[in-house]
């Protein structure tokens, strides 16, 4: 079963050689609770993985006082990923990119002097909505989405494009994405690690290896473009 | 000032025998007294090895021999070791032997027990002529003798002792700190933290191979004159330097940062320093190449070959206890391909699941001359 492997493969994120220093002690908790959750599924059909973005798996901070954070909803079916749906923020604690005195309302900088960061960016990876009022690529990013208010993030709801397709993205894929852009140079022994690169594979297979044969697929068509053929 | 060994052995001849070398070899008479004492004398009675207040003990493993009387000691030398380790908490000990009788590594199920011991010696070798082992134990006399005789027994004065540079003060904390709250020690915790720690695993200081690797160059260039003339200050000379050298990794780098451009900075340093270096002597600098692929310069070292290895070309092998704050303990896919001493089962899970295909990859050393 996917989910066995798929939890054994979440808790190496828990050992300090891998990300276990790059996590929150409460995140190493939630991540610990849902992969017991996620092994409690293992004898059933249909599985679900999920990091509630209230409660999300929290990068530490990095050197320019920014934060990642990451949320999902996964679910899949014996050996196969159904639905892979992930959040990823950007929070800052720094004051010179969280308000611009004088530009931005007073109401924000109080706010966010209060919490003491912010959201400056948050981008879903999602799989297309049956219900899109415009075409939507099978999988893709969106940049925005719906905030909470403690993010004191505004994103317009009526803007939910662009939609660029993307192949679908775990936590252990955000994971090498955060630390390839949060934490370039103190990453840079973990990410050669044949063991770290050989988990990341794992991941790319169970969920992104059916998007990617599409792509090389769609991208020799003459039928349509690859963003064409993601659309239909 | 000479120090004052006790060697302790059932048997006489031995006992004369070492008298007699240690009395006839330069190195030997120019820094030791030597005491003996037959084993069955010890019984119940420290008071003669007391008045001589000795520096240094030297341990025989085997007591099956009977004295005048007939009698034999009935310990081995190492429960003679841990007694002696109780009264004498602030000298070291060193258990004298032969290969033939004692092998630490068939002995494992003894590792508890001989932590009381500083050091094992075999007899053989000891006097031979390119043998540093007695240059090994004046230093453990002599600097056990520093710790037992220093007045302020207090965590600065260690740190003035092993004359830690500012910036690894706090690192050296991290790592398993004896206990020193009541501005007391005993030298045998200090030591065994110092040696058996901070010398022995790399990452806060580095041996040659370890150094060399961390700047990118060969082991060779490392310790050729011009280099070590520009990294003298990262050199260790606290207490219990080892004769082969330490060096300090922060000293290292800070050396390295002061001759490297800004944007060698932003390299990795292997990568920064080594270009660094070429544009300060006008000429290329041998770099470390990874034993596996030929690729320069290689920033890791293998566990068992200690030979420079790209990283990529590694994984973790956990034969140790180290702290995890020192350089993870890594194997080379040639050391998996190659050596007897290779053991799978001091991988960790993900390193397991990929042996197969390590063993089945093409071999990158053909056509390099990695060897």
């Amino acid at each position: 079963m996917l989910s066995e492997r798929y939890a054994r493969d979440l808790t190496f994120l828990l050992d300090p050689k891998y990300l276990g220093n790059y996590f929150s002690a409460v995140s190493k908790q939630t991540l610990r609770n849902q992969i017991e959750a996620l092994r409690d599924q293992r004898k059933k059909d249909k599985w679900h993985f999920v990091i509630n973005k209230a409660q999300p798996l929290t990068f530490i901070e990095n050197e320019d006082k920014l934060q990642a954070d990451i949320s999902c909803q996964i679910s899949g079916t014996r050996d196969d990923t159904q639905e892979v749906r992930t959040l990823l923020r950007i929070w800052s604690s720094d004051p010179t990119l969280c308000y611009r005195t004088g530009i931005d309302a007073t109401q924000v900088g109080n706010q966010f002097r209060q919490t003491g960061k912010r959201v400056l960016i948050r981008i879903h990876f999602e799989p297309r909505r049956p219900t899109a009022r415009i075409p939507e690529p099978t999988h893709h990013f969106q940049i925005g989405g719906v905030p909470d208010v403690s993010e004191i993030c505004w994103w317009p709801k009526q803007i939910d494009v662009p939609r660029l397709y993307y192949p679908p993205m775990d936590v252990i894929l955000l994971s090498e994405l955060v630390l390839v852009n949060l934490f370039p140079r103190r990453s840079s022994n973990l990410r050669k690690k044949p063991e770290w690169t050989a988990l990341i594979r794992k991941s790319q297979n169970y969920f992104q290896q059916t998007f990617c044969s599409n792509y090389y697929s769609f991208f020799s068509s003459e039928q349509d473009t690859v963003l064409g053929n993601f659309l239909l | 000032m000479k120090s004052k060994i006790v060697y302790i052995d059932d048997n006489p001849q031995e006992l004369e025998k070492y008298k007699a070398k240690f009395a006839s070899d330069n190195r030997a008479s120019e820094n030791f007294h030597l005491y003996t004492f037959s084993a069955p004398e010890l019984k119940g009675d420290f008071n003669r090895i007391n008045e001589i207040m000795p520096d240094i003990f030297l341990v025989d493993y085997n007591f099956d021999i009977p004295d005048a009387d007939n009698n034999v000691i009935g310990v081995t030398g190492i429960t003679l070791g841990i007694q002696l380790r109780q009264v004498y908490p602030e000298v070291p000990i060193v258990l004298f032997t032969r290969k033939s009788v004692f092998n630490p590594k068939k002995a494992y199920q003894l590792k508890e027990t001989l932590s009381a011991f500083d050091e094992i010696v075999y007899k053989q070798d000891l006097f031979q002529a390119d043998s540093a082992l007695l240059e090994k134990l004046t230093v453990l006399a002599k600097d056990y003798r520093t710790l037992r005789n220093q007045e302020s027994k207090s965590w600065t004065s260690l740190l003035k002792l092993i004359q830690s540079p500012p910036n690894d003060t706090l690192l050296l904390e991290q790592v398993n700190r004896p206990d020193v709250s009541r501005h007391n020690w005993s030298a045998n915790t200090i030591a065994k933290w110092l040696r058996n720690t901070i010398l022995k695993f790399p990452g806060i200081v580095y041996d040659s191979i370890h150094a060399a690797t961390f700047l990118g160059i060969s082991r060779e260039a490392f310790l050729s004159d011009e280099f070590q003339a520009t990294f003298s200050k990262a050199k260790y000379s606290g207490l219990f330097a080892p004769s082969e050298g330490r060096w300090w990794r922060s000293q290292l780098q800070r050396i390295a940062y002061s001759i490297m451009s800004k944007k060698e900075k932003d390299l990795p340093l292997g990568i920064g320093f080594t270009s660094a270096w070429g544009r300060k002597s006008e000429k290329p600098i041998e770099k470390a190449k990874c034993i596996y692929s030929g690729e320069e310069p290689a920033d890791w070292v293998c566990e068992i070959l200690n030979q420079p290895v790209m990283l990529k070309y590694t994984l973790a092998y956990n034969t140790d206890q180290r702290p995890s704050i020192m350089d993870e303990s890594r194997v080379s896919f040639k050391a998996i391909r190659t050596s007897n001493e290779f053991d799978p089962k001091n991988l960790d899970p993900l390193g397991k699941e990929l042996i197969s295909t390590i063993r089945s990859m093409a071999d990158l050393t053909e056509g390099t001359n990695a060897e």
